[in-house]
């Protein structure tokens, strides 16, 4: 069973005769990551965050950025036809006008995007410290929250209907997963 | 889909081949065009000389525990289980043309002395490698999960509920889970958890500790 499964691991990571090669990726040292994207998932984004549980507002400003290093994908002998475009860095920050959350910064890596400047990615998430936000009572009905090893993270995501972007903020422990609060733009 | 959980629950371990005596000819429940087939197991049916049925029943009595209220409190808990008389039947799961488990519907009733349950119902799946089968001859956890839908619910639940279940869609659930040993034959322990959307996130499912309990 062991050997079966170190076996088929292997095999997983070797792929099997046939498949294609992978594409190579080569560094753009001179290439803007800002000037490559256009898109309006990307930049600042000024919004409400409504607690759900207390029913507050707040003032939420999230900040995408696209920054370097740029890359592209070139192909190898072998391989399949690469993705035009890029891949660059999304810088992502989020901070609320209640102090609840401060300024929070986060960095997603390999971010693809195509020639016309669309980035490939239609959700980020962005980890947040769930201390300040539990302390400041945003969670009533969850008073034990605080004491169970709590992880928070705000899950931002396209917009349908010509809005940008929308989120929602979660809380975790092992024994609950709860939506304390969304946000609108 | 609380039923396809409770199932999944049963089929975390798999098994090797079962003989069997009995039941719907030489060839076994398992011997239909379909290797991975869920057979009714006719009365009678012995898997590698177990009674299915009589195995099962292990899991069918009345125990006496404490409950603990996550919004603060504790009482008496009393947890009734008993084979669902609506479906009676005994049921194999095949893999690959083998028995590797057997299962009954079953029905859960909680009951607490404060009132806060007062006989609620909840249906569930119960079973689990037979002892006879390869994976199954040592004592191995099990677990229960079940659901119930939401209120009214018999007792005065919703008094002992941290979350404000006006602020979630009407779908939303309770999901029982006992952690029922197979070498103590009773249930330890047990967490009643309530399941739902917010209204104004429908896309997220939260999922919030209501109770848990121990049974000595």
């Amino acid at each position: 069973m062991l050997k079966g499964g170190l076996a088929l691991a292997v095999l997983l990571l070797a792929g099997c005769p046939g498949d294609p090669l992978p594409c190579g990726v080569v560094d753009d040292p001179d290439a803007s990551a800002p000037s490559l994207v256009d898109d309006p998932f990307v930049g600042a984004h000024t919004g409400t965050l409504t607690w759900l549980e207390t029913t507050k507002e707040t003032q939420v400003l999230v900040t995408i950025a696209a920054t370097g290093p740029v890359s592209h994908f070139v192909e190898e002998p072998g391989s399949d036809p690469c993705p035009a475009g890029h891949q660059v860095s999304l810088d992502v920050s989020v901070q609320t006008s209640d102090g609840l959350i401060p300024l929070t910064s986060e960095v997603d890596t390999g971010v693809e995007v195509d020639p016309d400047g669309h980035v490939e990615i239609d959700s980020l998430n962005v980890g947040v410290d769930p201390g300040p936000l539990l302390a400041g009572g945003t969670a009533p009905e969850e008073p034990d929250l605080a004491s169970l090893s709590p992880q928070a993270a705000l899950m931002l995501a396209r917009g349908s209907g010509g809005a940008p972007l929308t989120g929602t903020l979660r809380v975790t422990s092992p024994v609950t997963s709860v939506t304390l609060a969304t946000l609108a733009f | 889909m609380p039923r396809a959980l409770a199932l999944l629950a049963l089929l975390a371990s798999v098994s090797g081949p079962a003989c069997f005596s009995g039941g719907p000819g030489a060839r076994g429940p398992c011997s239909g065009s379909n290797p991975n087939a869920e057979p009714t197991l006719e009365a009678g049916t012995i898997v590698d000389g177990v009674d299915p049925a009589a195995w099962l029943s292990q899991y069918w009595g009345t125990y006496q525990g404490t409950l603990t209220w996550a919004a603060g409190g504790e009482t008496t808990v009393t947890l009734t289980s008993s084979q669902d008389t609506a479906q009676p039947s005994v049921s194999g799961e095949c893999i690959g043309g083998e028995i590797t488990q057997v299962y009954a519907y079953g029905v859960l009733v909680l009951t607490t002395g404060d009132g806060g349950l007062l006989g609620d119902t909840i249906e569930t799946i119960v079973g689990g490698p037979l002892p006879g089968l390869p994976s199954g001859g040592s004592p191995r956890p099990s677990a229960i999960s079940a659901s119930a839908q939401p209120g009214p619910w018999s007792g005065n639940l919703e008094a002992h509920l941290t979350v404000d279940v006006a602020r979630y869609s009407t779908s939303s659930y309770l999901l029982l889970s006992v952690d029922w040993p197979l070498d103590t034959g009773r249930p330890v322990s047990a967490s009643l958890e309530f399941i739902g959307s917010p209204l104004q996130a429908p896309s997220q499912t939260d999922m919030i500790q209501v109770a848990s309990m121990t049974f000595p």
